[in-house]
């Protein structure tokens, strides 16, 4: 899932500068289930945005709308009326749905709520933790399932860097040693030797280095 | 109706029984680790075993919930209240006594009571008694009387947040250090009791897992449990019991713990207000299933959105403000209310049911002219204040205050936290969203505690108005 966390309120503030009115479109899929775009942080946004106008003496006002997806463009179409009708855009969705609103309402200034932040897991309530880079060419098959681009702070291929101490990465306390799981875990499957084959030099045409990307399946085009 | 009994007690022969004679049918589970898995809610539990299914209108835990004593630094374990000679310690040590509250399986009522009239016992030999504690039950019953007492036969109370506890096993001295914020103090003693406080056994924790029984933090292993009253436990239809309350007295025990259940059960039920699903804007987060302090959330079996039991459901509203989707209202919103409501005073003050409507009430006549600038309004807990309610209150107010119980009284064990986090998330984006700073406030009360409470409140309505 697409992890997101919204941008602190007065850059929000700021972006909505000269603005009478907005809609905040929330997003009804991933950025609702990690707690940052869904339909009740927009009402929230929108409730706290309409007092600090009020408190300053300015005139604004926020109106919700919830569009199940905002990368999809039939859904976009659907709160059609309502978008047109907009002063502004202040859409909670991820950094493609704000890019489908903009490239679909072409007129309509489209602000962004949300940061993106990366593809990840939830670990209980209110916590996530990033577990994929897209970086377009999977080798979780000779890890144990522990991704080394995504997960170590480096992106190694080949084992740890000195940097790994009792399980942990240096960067924090927090983070655990990628490499360190990914020994434990080969361990476990009783499948050590396969990591002393060397990972060889790695092709990032597939990741971002290759410039933007499109996934295209002929059979049903 | 089936009775479910589940855990490895003495008791059970005589529990099932008992409910035998009350037209119950029971079923008896030794083994907990038998329980895979466990759904549902009052009159319609079902338990996944090994062999198969097992329904059940009511569960009675019976497994013992103490475990291991902790692991001191020494390795000498601390003696427990039970096991003391009370005699021998009064009439032989000069040293002070150390007294350490901290439960996790008795109610905190019952517990503290017990370990009050200890203390005093003791204290009335001209013993220098410490009472450490995380947390008192003191404004109850007989605890407030007890507590007046101990402190005038010069107990010595000391709170704290974090313990630390070693002993010089050389010396049989225990060096305790109790933090509470900034302060720390430091004991040594070798007459250390502790009342109850001992970890959860590991098969216990596991059922309590699969029971979805909500767990509170504390104790000196940060893995504390405590029940809210003995016999009931946070979840609906599940009840739970703890032999060690009616040591010296099973019988009269098991005839007490019998009619509570049985008396639970013929409650009506369901409670008025509880939680409805939009099934249209649920995204099956999980976010009200994790949330929910009464295990009163399920997956909608094929349909892909979540349930509400409504028997298991306790109108709190935690997951109503936890929904990220903004699928959920209470049947009976006390929000509805707000509209109809007519505004006169200039401070919003959202009330939970349980200390704060009651602490209200002592504090509203000594505010004089000043109540009149307070709208106030009951909702079911501190957690169904949320972000939303408080910044909608905002509209029309000035200030909005959440007024909710103490760390652990609350009935849905942390709805006042949950109160107090979202009037902080909300304080800063207004101060960021250019509104300023001091709108929401969030304080926790109890009935005992009108004058502080009072001062808190004055606090803020003399800062607006």
């Amino acid at each position: 899932m697409i992890v997101a966390e919204q941008k602190n309120i007065d850059e929000i503030r700021d972006s909505l500068e000269g603005f009478k009115s907005a809609v905040v479109a929330a997003c009804g899929t991933c950025v609702t289930v990690c707690m940052a775009g869904g339909e009740k942080e927009a009402l929230r946004l929108a409730a706290v945005l309409e007092i600090g106008a009020r408190e300053r003496g300015v005139q604004f006002s926020a109106d919700v709308i919830c569009i199940t997806r905002q990368c999809d463009m039939e859904f976009l179409a659907e709160a059609e009326d309502k978008l047109l009708a907009a002063e502004c855009i202040l859409s909670l969705g991820c950094g493609a749905g704000v890019q489908f609103l903009a490239e679909k309402f072409p007129s309509k200034v489209v602000i962004p709520g949300l940061n993106t932040e990366f593809i990840g897991v939830n670990r209980g309530l209110g916590y996530w933790t990033e577990m994929c880079q897209g970086c377009g060419d999977c080798l979780l098959a000779k890890t144990g399932g522990v991704c080394p681009v995504a997960r170590c702070s480096k992106s190694n291929f080949n084992g740890p860097c000195g940097g790994s101490a009792l399980g942990k990465c240096e960067i924090n306390e927090d983070t655990d040693c990628a490499w360190q799981l990914i020994y434990d875990r080969m361990k476990r499957l009783d499948r050590l030797e396969e990591l002393l084959e060397i990972e060889g030099a790695r092709d990032w045409r597939t990741s971002r280095d290759g410039g933007p990307r499109a996934a295209c399946r002929e059979d049903v085009r | 109706m089936n009775v479910l009994i589940l855990g490895r007690n003495e008791m059970n022969v005589k529990l099932a029984e008992a409910f035998k004679k009350r037209g119950y049918s029971p079923i008896v589970i030794e083994d907990a680790d038998e329980v895979k898995a466990f759904r549902g809610e009052p009159g319609d539990f079902i338990a996944k075993t090994g062999s198969g299914e097992v329904e059940a209108s009511f569960v009675v835990v019976t497994e013992p919930a103490r475990g291991e004593p902790p692991n001191i630094e020494g390795g000498m374990p601390i003696p427990l209240f039970d096991d003391v000679a009370f005699e021998e310690i009064a009439a032989a040590s000069k040293e002070p006594i150390v007294y350490l509250l901290d439960y996790f399986c008795e109610s905190p009522q019952a517990a503290t009571a017990r370990a009050l009239e200890a203390a005093l016992a003791l204290a009335g030999k001209k013993k220098s008694v410490a009472f450490i504690f995380k947390f008192m039950r003191t404004a109850a019953g007989e605890c407030e009387e007890l507590y007046r007492k101990a402190r005038c036969a010069g107990v010595t109370f000391i709170k704290y947040e974090k313990i630390n506890i070693a002993c010089n096993s050389g010396t049989g001295v225990y060096t305790i250090k109790a933090q509470d914020g900034e302060n720390e103090v430091i004991l040594e003693t070798r007459r250390l009791i502790a009342d109850g406080g001992r970890g959860a056994s590991c098969k216990f924790t596991r059922l309590a897992e699969k029971l979805r029984l909500k767990t509170a933090e504390g104790g000196y292993e940060n893995e504390g449990r405590y029940f809210l009253a003995p016999a009931f436990t946070g979840r609906n239809g599940v009840y739970y019991l703890n032999q060690d309350l009616y040591a010296g007295r099973l019988k009269e025990g098991l005839d007490f713990f019998v009619s509570a259940v049985c008396g639970d059960i013929g409650e009506t039920r369901p409670e008025n207000n509880h939680a409805a699903i939009d099934g249209e804007k649920c995204v099956f987060c999980y976010s009200c299933y994790r949330i929910c302090p009464h295990g009163a959330m399920e997956p909608g079996g094929e349909s892909r959105v979540m349930k509400n039991l409504e028997n298991a459901c306790k109108g709190c509203g935690l997951c109503a403000v936890a929904c990220p989707g903004n699928a959920i209202t209470m049947k009976e919103d006390d929000f509805v209310e707000t509209e109809a409501l007519e505004k006169q005073g200039k401070v919003k003050l959202l009330c939970c049911e349980n200390s704060g409507s009651v602490a209200l009430k002592e504090i509203l006549p000594g505010l004089g002219e000043q109540a009149f600038i307070i709208d106030f309004q009951t909702v079911a807990c501190g957690g169904r204040a949320g972000f939303e309610q408080l910044a909608e209150s905002l509209r029309s107010y000035g200030k909005v205050i959440a007024l909710v119980c103490m760390d652990d009284a609350c009935r849905h064990f942390d709805g006042n936290k949950a109160a107090c986090k979202q009037a902080a998330r909300l304080s800063f984006a207004l101060e960021r969203a250019g509104a300023g700073t001091g709108k929401a406030f969030c304080i926790k009360t109890s009935f005992a505690m009108a004058n502080t409470t009072k001062e808190d409140i004055l606090e803020v309505l003399n800062d607006c108005c």
